[in-house]
């Protein structure tokens, strides 16, 4: 019987595991991302 | 060494806020809109609200069985809209002088339904049966569904709107139970979301579904028939969808063949934000609830703050690119 050493991974996983930035940098563009939804808000709003 | 409970607590309160952002902040804007905009907690909106977010969970309850099993349907939105044209041509009003086929009787309403959740079956294990026997990506198999199923309903409506739907029907999304808030609409998608509760947590069904997503492999290995799982997964998504589809026309009153537009994007949207794993083998029946209810009320509430109607796609798109970038930080922080 063939045996799986190590799970196979989805398609996110895939894609995720080839992200190679780090946590504080994702954190910035995360932050980035809400202030712009933010200026957003405001500017739809006026 | 134990670790200090305090820093343990504050830590895993962190995590809660981290794996909850994105519904921590739309209740809060809900929050701020009902005090600016008292409206906004008023019988009509909160009836519209409910409708809308019964119909979209129905539509999520079917794509996350696909994302749970790491999959997932594109053509979820165009099934939905060709069952509501099908609905809405079997449902016509005999006496309609533009009546879509003329030579059709009046067509019972149980009888428009089973025929509107056959379709949807039907297109279902179609895109079951591709992605699991002939191994092709989901994420393809539907993309070509989507299309397919776009061009055969221009084709069956001639891309004209169906309108003067009978009113036994239209009843369906018009009638409520006691108070008008509680919808029939909203009770059947309790219903349903009953049984798929059920379908998940206590049967056979559930149980392979979380495994294949978990680990596919090893779900096969011990004994899962992985291609009827599949099949099956996606069979009973295409009823939903058809589901949808039929519930959606009745509380329209009409349907066009853009009906349910982007709706398969709006529950993958709803079911990431409620936390559901993209990656597989994670996913509640409540979280795609409340996933599926905060991206209704963020669109509400952007109504109410008077936000320009070109404004809420942008709205729209940040929040679910945002709700991405916190699942793959999840995922790193994990690694």
């Amino acid at each position: 019987m063939k045996r799986h050493e190590t799970p196979p991974k989805g398609f996110k996983e895939r894609l995720y595991d080839r992200v190679k930035i780090p946590l504080k940098a994702l954190d910035v563009i995360i932050a980035l991302l809400v202030i712009a939804l933010i200026a957003v808000l405001i500017i739809g709003t006026r | 060494m134990q670790a200090n409970p305090t820093l343990r607590q504050h830590k895993s309160f962190g995590k809660f806020l981290m794996d909850n952002v994105i519904i921590i902040g739309i209740i809060l804007l809900a929050i701020v809109v009902s005090i600016l905009r008292p409206n906004f907690l008023g019988e009509s909106n909160l009836r519209n609200l409910l409708g809308n977010t019964a119909i979209r969970f129905i539509i999520a309850l079917g794509v996350s069985g696909c994302l749970i099993t790491k999959g997932t349907d594109l053509s979820a939105g165009r099934t939905a809209g060709f069952t509501a044209c099908m609905a809405a041509i079997l449902l016509q009003k005999s006496d309609y002088a533009n009546k879509y086929w003329p030579w059709l009787g009046e067509v019972p309403v149980i009888a428009a339904l089973a025929i509107v959740l056959g379709i949807g079956a039907l297109i279902g294990a179609v895109n079951g049966s591709v992605i699991s026997l002939f191994k092709v990506p989901p994420f393809i198999a539907t993309l070509g569904m989507q299309t397919l199923v776009y061009g055969l309903a221009l084709v069956m409506t001639g891309a004209q709107p169906l309108g003067s739907l009978r009113s036994q029907y239209t009843g369906i999304a018009t009638g409520f139970v006691g108070n008008p808030i509680i919808s029939y609409v909203a009770l059947i998608a309790l219903a349903v979301g009953l049984i798929m509760w059920l379908l998940y947590n206590k049967m056979r069904y559930g149980k392979y579904m979380y495994a294949i997503g978990g680990n596919e492999a090893a779900a096969e290995v011990a004994g899962v028939n992985v291609s009827r799982s599949k099949i099956l997964i996606y069979t009973l998504a295409g009823i939903l969808y058809g589901l949808c589809g039929f519930l959606l026309a009745a509380k329209s009153g009409g349907a066009s063949v853009n009906t349910a537009m982007g709706y398969e994007l709006e529950a993958i949207a709803g079911c990431t934000i409620g936390g559901v794993s993209v990656n597989g083998g994670v996913g509640r029946i409540s979280g795609i609830l409340i996933g599926v209810l905060v991206f209704e009320v963020l669109k509400i509430a952007m109504q109410f703050m008077g936000l320009k109607s070109d404004y809420t796609y942008i709205v729209q798109g940040l929040v679910i690119i945002i709700a991405v970038a916190l699942d793959l930080r999840k995922y790193l922080a994990k690694k």
